[in-house]
């Protein structure tokens, strides 16, 4: 049967050079994120340059994905939070786009290392601490201190907010990588009963089963690449609210 | 709504507005800007939480990372603590039991547990 983690393997194309004894490699991966930026930029540059007031296909396709993201950022971090606004629209952009692609059968679904989800989560929470502590200097640190909390219980609710915010940007990094992930994983196994069946003889009676499974499989991961870059924003939304508004 | 946009492309014709005339035109558009925007956000709002919470398959996702995310952070802290304290299992013992009341706490904030006590 095929290996259902063959497809997560990263192939070299060329090397560019090296630091020290490690070589800087060009991989597939590395290939579908720039292709990603190209792609992303190029839908938006195009989208953008007519300006009617009656928008085209391709303008409202970007009014709609502006319109959801600045939606979301609203609801989350409120209207001051639009300042971060085009950090969120880049990222949900760019795990979309890359969610979707790796929905495409034998292309590579680069989210699905963690490494890659882990940069974008590093990312987002560096942003929260250098701007919180830009804009409110040690009074950030009153995010780890909640309010209404007996004196003798403080020490231990500040270290287990401390941890929490540690636990943050792991959370946020496993979340998209492990949903991907599987994801890909259960398609891979499932997809492979089938020429599996037919290989068995009467068995092969059977295939049209794990076939249908496959198909919604496909389904659910489709809603799962466009939820998970959803909530990806979501949450980072909500951390950037924790930046602006310290203490509760 | 429908009437608006007339008097806006009359405004365009050729002879330039005075500086008056434009800047009262430009207040009308905050204006209506903020009327279409304070409408969209009343619409949005529980529209979108609806949504997000009803698919239990996300909410299973986004809980169980939620709780995972606390332990290993725990003994991630334990583990540096001990490298630089060489105090070598303590640290690990209880940043892990740490790490686990945070991966609780961090259940109940996400599933609105203590939605009115904490406002996160």
């Amino acid at each position: 049967m095929a290996d259902p983690i063959h497809q997560f393997e990263l192939k070299t194309i060329a090397t560019v050079g090296h630091i020290g004894n490690m070589p800087l490699v060009l991989t597939q991966s590395s290939v579908y994120m720039i292709g990603a930026v190209i792609a992303i930029t190029l839908f938006v540059l195009l989208g953008t340059s007519g300006r009617r007031l009656v928008p085209s296909r391709l303008q409202s396709m970007v009014e709609l994905s502006y319109e959801f993201v600045a939606g979301t950022v609203r609801s989350s971090a409120g209207t001051e939070g639009m300042k971060f606004f085009p950090l969120v629209f880049s990222l949900f952009m760019f795990i979309l786009l890359l969610n979707l692609v790796g929905m495409v059968p034998y292309s590579f679904t680069v989210t699905s290392h963690i490494i890659i989800t882990f940069a974008l989560a590093a990312i987002v929470i560096l942003t929260v601490i250098i701007y919180g502590f830009m804009a409110h200097g040690t009074h950030f640190l009153g995010l780890f201190v909640p309010s209404g909390v007996p004196a003798w219980l403080l020490p231990l609710m500040v270290a287990i907010e401390v941890i929490s915010f540690v636990s943050r940007p792991i959370s946020l990094s496993v979340r998209l990588f492990a949903n991907m992930l599987a994801g890909h994983i259960a398609l891979k196994i499932f997809a492979g009963f089938v020429p599996a069946l037919l290989a068995a003889g009467v068995w092969g009676l059977l295939a049209p089963l794990p076939l249908a499974l496959t198909i919604a499989l496909t389904a659910l991961e489709m809603l799962v690449a466009v939820l998970q870059a959803y909530v990806f924003a979501t949450l980072t939304s909500i951390y950037l609210n924790d930046a602006l508004h310290p203490g509760h | 709504m429908v009437e608006n946009p007339k008097p806006e492309n009359q405004g365009k014709a050729p002879q330039a507005p005075g500086d008056a005339e434009l800047s009262a035109r430009l207040q009308h558009l905050e204006q209506r800007l903020g009327e279409v925007r304070d409408a969209k956000s009343e619409i949005r709002i529980p529209h979108q939480t609806a949504r997000a919470d009803n698919s239990g398959l996300a909410k299973a996702f986004r809980l169980s990372a939620e709780f995972v995310s606390g332990p290993v952070a725990g003994g991630l802290i334990g583990w540096g603590v001990d490298t630089l304290l060489h105090s070598k299992p303590w640290g690990l013992i209880v940043f892990l039991m740490l790490g686990f009341l945070a991966g609780i706490y961090n259940v109940m904030r996400a599933s609105g547990f203590m939605k009115k006590s904490d406002a996160n």
